[in-house]
């Protein structure tokens, strides 16, 4: 039983340490524990970019018939990622700043950065920028939720205000009360930044 | 020339003289380059055990820092093996660390490490074989399949250790080793869980029957202590089986 690789039914590719037995169990050597870890980081970055998730929670691992199912077990070999481990894991993520405890104050559930927030910012500046919303008041909702579906489809409102503030700091964006809650307005890049 | 040298003996008497002075002259100037030699040397010498001492923690407990401090003194010269007495400058600066055969051995080590990328088998070979003698824990193993290993691990791989690195290289068994295996008898036979090309892979040659807290012992310093395995609890037929990465194949 040599390790293989494995596409999956939503066609993501897992690397073939995802079908080796010890690879679900958290492991007590420190060098082994840290190999593994930083390959299941870099699973769960690349899955979630794959189904465009932004959320997840140690609980995914102890229940089925959720998004994370394909990645967080392994039915051919009859593995699964353990809570305990699962939790180890998101901590790391944090610490390393490639994802966040959502909401805040709590371990349990995180928001993915599998774009950093900058990279959204710029993200953002770009899709307002080229759909002409320039200069105008948009609602949160009309970004995440646009008629035509964008690049920031879905993207959840903290990671949304993230990347606003850090086009505020450079003068590209503004928060704006409005009648029903909080709206943003942008400007052109002024090439100093 | 003549009438700078003179003529007859007062020529032969001068030039005795110049000879002479010059003499004197060149042995004050080598006595003095001397003096500033050995105050320069003094200087250097105190510079460099300040600095030993200092970073004597560093020195002593990482290969890296050591393996750079080795480079600096070779690039300046200085030979850490070289002294006075039979243990050498590092007996002088560090003495607890003194010991001849230690400082071979982490020249040699040193040169197996920064070499790693580029000699083959032979220099490998060749250079455990120079540290043998040292007894300090590198050696080239041959396991029952013919192949031949480094133990880089000084006193910790141990026999048992390089049983279970060559059981795990068992055909049909790609690493997975748990206790029940070691101890033999039937759980030998139905060792494999997880693969279908191997139905039954007691392995005569290599099959071990050792009791349980040998076994137990063994694979579990190979976990805890030196990082060779990795372990799965989530194994049906055992509670924790092991995983010895080097014995696993990969795609």
């Amino acid at each position: 039983m040599a390790l293989s690789t494995h596409t999956t039914t939503t066609g993501f590719l897992l690397p073939s340490i995802h079908s080796a037995p010890p690879f679900f169990t958290q492991q007590p050597h420190p060098s082994s524990l840290s190999i593994a870890t930083e390959q299941w980081i870099q699973i769960i970055l690349k899955y979630s970019r794959h189904r465009r998730l932004f959320t997840i929670r140690v609980e995914d691992s102890e229940t089925t018939g959720h998004d994370w199912d394909e990645v967080l077990r392994n039915e051919r070999i009859n593995r699964k990622v353990l809570p305990s481990y699962l939790s180890y894991i998101l901590a790391q993520m944090v610490s390393q700043k490639l994802a966040a405890y959502e909401p805040p104050k709590q371990d349990r559930s995180v928001l993915i950065y599998w774009r950093l927030p900058e990279e959204w910012a710029e993200v953002l500046h770009e899709w307002v920028s080229s759909t002409g919303h320039l200069n105008t008041i948009m609602t949160f909702y009309e970004i995440t939720d646009p008629p035509i579906e964008s690049p920031l489809s879905g993207l959840p409102i903290p990671l949304l205000r993230q990347a606003i503030t850090i086009l505020s700091k450079t003068n590209r964006a503004q928060i704006i009360a409005i009648a029903d809650g909080e709206g943003v307005r942008f400007f052109p890049s002024t090439g100093k930044a | 020339m003549h009438r700078l040298n003179g003529v007859g003996l007062a020529a032969l008497d001068r030039h005795t003289t110049t000879t002479n002075s010059y003499t004197t002259l060149s042995t004050t100037l080598s006595h003095a380059q001397i003096t500033h030699l050995h105050a320069q040397l003094t200087l250097f010498r105190t510079a460099l055990n300040a600095f030993a001492a200092k970073h004597r923690t560093a020195i002593l407990n990482s290969p890296s820092f050591r393996h750079k401090f080795t480079q600096m003194c070779s690039s300046i010269g200085v030979d850490p093996l070289a002294g006075p007495r039979r243990g050498g400058w590092w007996a002088e600066v560090i003495p607890w660390v003194g010991d001849w055969d230690y400082e071979l051995g982490v020249q040699i080590v040193d040169v197996c490490v920064s070499t790693r990328e580029r000699n083959g088998e032979p220099d490998i070979l060749r250079s455990v074989k120079t540290l043998h003698p040292l007894s300090a824990g590198y050696t080239v193993l041959t396991l029952s399949d013919g192949r031949k290993y480094v133990r880089s691990v000084p006193k910790e791989l141990d026999q048992d250790q390089a049983l279970i690195l060559a059981f795990a290289r068992g055909s049909g068994r790609f690493g997975r080793v748990s206790v029940g295996d070691l101890v033999g008898s039937s759980s030998a036979t139905s060792s494999t869980s997880t693969s279908d090309d191997s139905v039954s892979t007691t392995l005569p040659s290599t099959s071990l029957v050792w009791t349980r807290a040998r076994a137990t012992a063994a694979l579990e310093n190979m976990l805890l202590r030196d990082g060779l395995c990795w372990v799965d609890e989530q194994d049906r037929e055992a509670e924790r089986v092991y995983w010895v990465t080097s014995a696993m194949r990969w795609d």
